[in-house]
């Protein structure tokens, strides 16, 4: 019984003129979809986590048509390691500075103290920050997860 | 809610289940899984739960399925233990259907729905998960955090905890997966 991996190399995907190009014009638009989605959350449906999943799927979509190594070369296996650490980093950051400006964790008003908007509007400001750290680390996860299984844990060749 | 396009939704959640267990191929089979996470989005969206629907259009039907497909391309087209079946026309035969599961199945299905008269009606101002806390949300969460969408706002801040370990939880996943499948070498 052949593998589907084999079935594939007959016709490798990589090398396909016209997908390359309309990927290749496709990408930017998902991205820009991805921040919108994770930046637009205070006022429509979406926010860091469907954002986030929808910016590492862009770059899933760059590994699958131009193969793991172009994408590689976009974001660096290093670099997505860090970028996946610093999503959560930067919520825990967030919670622990509302305390050290005096409030609870997470109590985002506290950081009126540090530019003032007022309270209320820094409440606001605060979950759109920690938006973002979500939106970062769900996309590199999301790709992280992908690379290593798309490659079988060798992070070498992709599907 | 239609409860005409909800049944119409159902009844395809239904057969895109069955067909997800039953299909011999693998990939067909990851595909129909695929339109199942899509339809129950559409019946979140129905339900009035956009910001779900969202999630389950984007992770259920989209990363997911890719999940599963780079799984897959390891593994072969069609599920072993039905190639054995196929192979040997028997197999199925000597088995028959096992009693006991069949009967725990149907007993459990029949407690389910028993319990299920119990619940409240959709959407019913009354019933007690409605009375708890959604009122203080709906009355003041706008004006407490500038946000227009309540959603956003009990999700970043007022549990902003259940979010914080999401994420640690999302990414306890995505460490866990490197580290089983990772193999030690040249790194790119």
């Amino acid at each position: 019984m052949r593998t589907l991996q084999q079935d594939a190399h007959i016709r490798m995907p990589w090398q396909d003129m016209i997908l390359q190009t309309a990927v290749r014009v496709l990408i930017p638009f998902i991205q820009l979809f991805g921040l919108y989605v994770i930046v637009h959350g205070h006022y429509s449906p979406g926010g860091g986590f469907q954002g986030g999943v929808i910016l590492g799927a862009a770059i899933i979509l760059m590994a699958l048509v131009f193969g793991l190594r172009a994408s590689m070369h976009y974001i660096s296996e290093n670099a997505n390691k860090t970028l996946s650490i610093l999503g959560p980093f930067v919520f825990c950051f967030i919670g622990v500075l509302c305390i050290v400006f005096g409030g609870g964790f997470l109590d985002y008003g506290a950081l009126d103290s540090i530019i003032p908007l007022g309270w209320n509007e820094w409440r606001s400001f605060g979950i759109f920050l920690v938006e973002l750290g979500v939106g970062v680390g769900v996309m590199s996860i999301m790709l992280r997860i992908y690379r290593v299984l798309s490659s079988a844990g060798t992070m070498d060749k992709g599907l | 809610m239609i409860w005409q396009l909800d049944l119409f939704l159902l009844t395809l959640v239904v057969i895109c289940g069955f067909g997800t267990v039953s299909t011999r191929g693998l990939l067909s089979s990851t595909i129909i899984f695929s339109a199942y996470s899509f339809l129950m989005c559409l019946l979140y969206a129905e339900m009035g739960a956009v910001d779900v629907a969202f999630t389950e259009a984007v992770v259920g039907a989209g990363v997911s399925t890719i999940f599963f497909i780079a799984a897959l391309f390891r593994s072969t087209r069609r599920s072993p233990l039905i190639i054995r079946g196929v192979d040997d026309p028997h197999h199925f035969k000597d088995q028959g259907l096992k009693a006991l599961p069949l009967a725990l199945a149907f007993v459990t299905g029949a407690l389910l729905f028993y319990g299920m008269a119990d619940f409240p009606d959709w959407g019913d101002p009354g019933s007690q998960p409605n009375t708890h806390v959604s009122a203080y949300y709906i009355e003041n969460a706008v004006r407490e955090t500038h946000v227009p969408n309540l959603v956003t706002a009990v999700l970043g801040d007022y549990r902003g905890y259940d979010t914080m370990f999401e994420l640690v939880v999302i990414y306890c996943a995505g460490v866990s997966v490197v580290s089983i499948l990772k193999q030690e070498g040249d790194n790119p």
